[in-house]
């Protein structure tokens, strides 16, 4: 078992919940999607499966162990867990903080203490892996938001933990980075990569996930299944905000139906 | 089911006609516009300057550690220099490594010497006059008399000055600014500064990115001539905004930092080894130096 968290409570300073009541694990290798409207709590969740937010009820074991404040303490501990977990956030801007794009991917096994030469030949390996080598000299300000995304998974990559925390991977992005994202991300996981995703985006549920959880506007899981089950659930969608009801006219004719923004069956589903 | 209904006023056009051109328009440019036009300029320059990093010229060859030592070495140099010959001498230096750099020297003029008057100059004015600088009269204006001694004093401090400001504008044109902070690194600046100095400066462009767009946005639903009070509201309320803004931000960045191992001390790679070019430059520079202590001397 790579996570396992039970009845995790959290809560933002101001007092909001953002998680409640929340349980789920995921195994090792497994391709898990977290999918929710926005403010569902998708990205506490992740964090809180990073060990970088901790639950003010409930308890988050990952490989086995209890994972707290205390123990991210330990060196020897937190420099293991990092190591074995990768987190892309969600905006590339915060995760891209070096001066240039090499100094960026460099900064993780530089910082789990890797030699220097395994530094470098890992940099070089990842940004060529990634057709991004030609970057390695810019500014992070200059780059566009699909460069910015590649880096950012570049970033993570480049010190190849075995489990991928992506927030909203493809969110912003246009349509040809959107499906590199997801053919890397499958690919990642056929490699042997355990993959957890947060996301909205019903597009790519089906290719990056077997299981998923449904958070709902609550803050709760309200439902776990495979994305064929899920998505064909109209009632369990529009109760999580993931489709909604929309009327429009055919000629003469006005009629509502349930509506998902997915790319394989828009308008096909009510016909 | 959940539909929605427009408001009657939303399904109707309202009719406007722009206005004719009229000739004689008066310049309406606010403080705002200026302030941003300001901002964007100084964007462009940052990323501008990066250009004559690019170019293949004898200080970007260097390594950026023996071109940081090196320029100390000058800007020593310019600080012992007491001779006006001395100074002019070392202001030509560093035209010449301009030159050697490929550097436009329009370019590097303009960098070096419109601030010189402007602080300076203001500065060490009242030096010539001899109630500051008494000596030989050169010239009365007045009861007020100039006095060689206080040209002297003043021209001296302008050449130190123009030299000193040389040589650090060839450094910073000449070394793209990471490389420059990796020489901080190699020379035993605290990591905890150097870290700071790199995000500070790579966080700066975002969030003046994200004032140029409040500003835009604001801008294209502004309908009518706004009171220079409104836009000072505006702007004070913009900077609360920023503010919390980056605060969350540096969390958020903390966060991402902690995620890939950072523990409170960043770890960087070493530094290569030295060229032919940084050694030669380096032991110029030192000789340079040395040769200036000499001559005051004598």
């Amino acid at each position: 078992m790579i996570f396992e968290i039970k009845d995790v409570i959290y809560s933002y300073s101001d007092g909001s919940e953002a998680l409640d009541q929340v349980s789920m694990h995921v195994q090792n290798g497994e391709k898990v999607a977290i999918l929710g409207a926005n403010g569902s709590g998708k990205s506490t969740l992740l964090h809180i499966l990073d060990g970088l937010y901790f639950p003010e009820h409930g308890h988050v074991h990952a490989f086995g162990e209890l994972l707290t404040e205390e123990r991210l303490r330990e060196p020897g501990f937190s420099q293991a867990f990092r190591r074995r977990v990768g987190f892309v956030f969600q905006n590339p801007d915060v995760q891209l903080f070096s001066s240039t794009v090499w100094d960026e991917v460099a900064f993780g096994p530089l910082q789990i203490g890797l030699p220097q030469e395994e530094v470098v030949e890992r940099v070089e390996d990842v940004l060529g892996m990634l057709g991004i080598a030609k970057l390695s000299k810019r500014h992070p300000y200059n780059l566009s938001d699909g460069e910015k995304k590649k880096v950012a998974i570049a970033s993570v990559l480049s010190y190849n933990p075995e489990v991928l925390l992506l927030d909203e991977p493809t969110a912003g992005l246009d349509p040809k980075t959107q499906a590199w994202v997801v053919d890397c991300i499958i690919e990642l996981n056929q490699a042997g990569k355990t993959t957890v995703i947060a996301t909205h985006d019903l597009n790519i549920v089906q290719e990056i996930a077997e299981r998923i959880y449904v958070l709902g506007e609550e803050h709760k899981v309200i439902a776990e299944g495979n994305p064929a089950h899920i998505l064909q659930d109209e009632e369990l969608l529009i109760k999580g905000n993931l489709a909604h009801f929309h009327v429009h006219r055919h000629g003469s004719i006005i009629h509502a139906h349930s509506h998902q923004h997915t790319a394989h069956d828009h308008h096909d589903q009510h016909r | 089911m959940n539909t929605r209904t427009l408001p009657d006023w939303l399904t109707k056009t309202e009719q406007f006609t722009l206005p004719k051109l009229q000739t004689k328009q008066r310049k309406t440019d606010g403080f705002i516009e200026k302030t941003l036009a300001g901002i964007s300029t100084i964007i462009e320059e940052a990323v501008f300057s990066q250009k004559y990093a690019n170019l293949p010229g004898l200080l970007q060859a260097m390594d950026a550690r023996f071109k940081l030592i090196s320029v100390l070495a000058l800007l020593l140099a310019a600080g012992f220099a007491h001779s006006i010959g001395l100074l002019i001498a070392l202001n030509v230096l560093a035209l010449l490594m301009a030159l050697a750099s490929r550097i436009p020297l329009t370019v590097f003029i303009r960098r070096v010497w419109f601030f010189i008057p402007l602080y300076t100059g203001i500065v060490v004015f009242p030096a010539i006059f001899s109630f500051i600088t008494p000596g030989k009269p050169l010239l009365s204006i007045g009861s007020a008399i100039i006095t060689e001694q206080g040209v002297k004093a003043a021209f001296m401090i302008i050449a130190r000055v123009g030299a000193s400001v040389s040589f650090a504008v060839l450094l910073v044109l000449t070394t793209k600014w990471q490389n420059l902070m990796r020489a901080l690194r190699a020379l035993y600046i605290p990591q905890t500064f150097i870290l700071t100095t790199e995000m500070t400066y790579r966080y700066i462009f975002l969030l003046l990115r994200i004032v140029d767009d409040m500003h835009l946005a604001r801008k294209s639903r502004v309908l009518q001539r706004t009171s220079g009070s409104e836009n000072r509201d505006w702007i004070a309320s913009r900077i609360g905004v920023l503010l919390k803004k980056s605060q969350g931000l540096s969390e958020h960045v903390y966060l991402a930092m902690l995620s890939r191992g950072y523990t409170g001390e960043a770890r960087t790679l070493q530094p290569g080894k030295a060229g032919i070019a940084d050694l030669g430059v380096l032991s110029f520079s030192l000789l340079v130096l040395v040769a200036v202590i000499i001559l005051n001397w004598y």
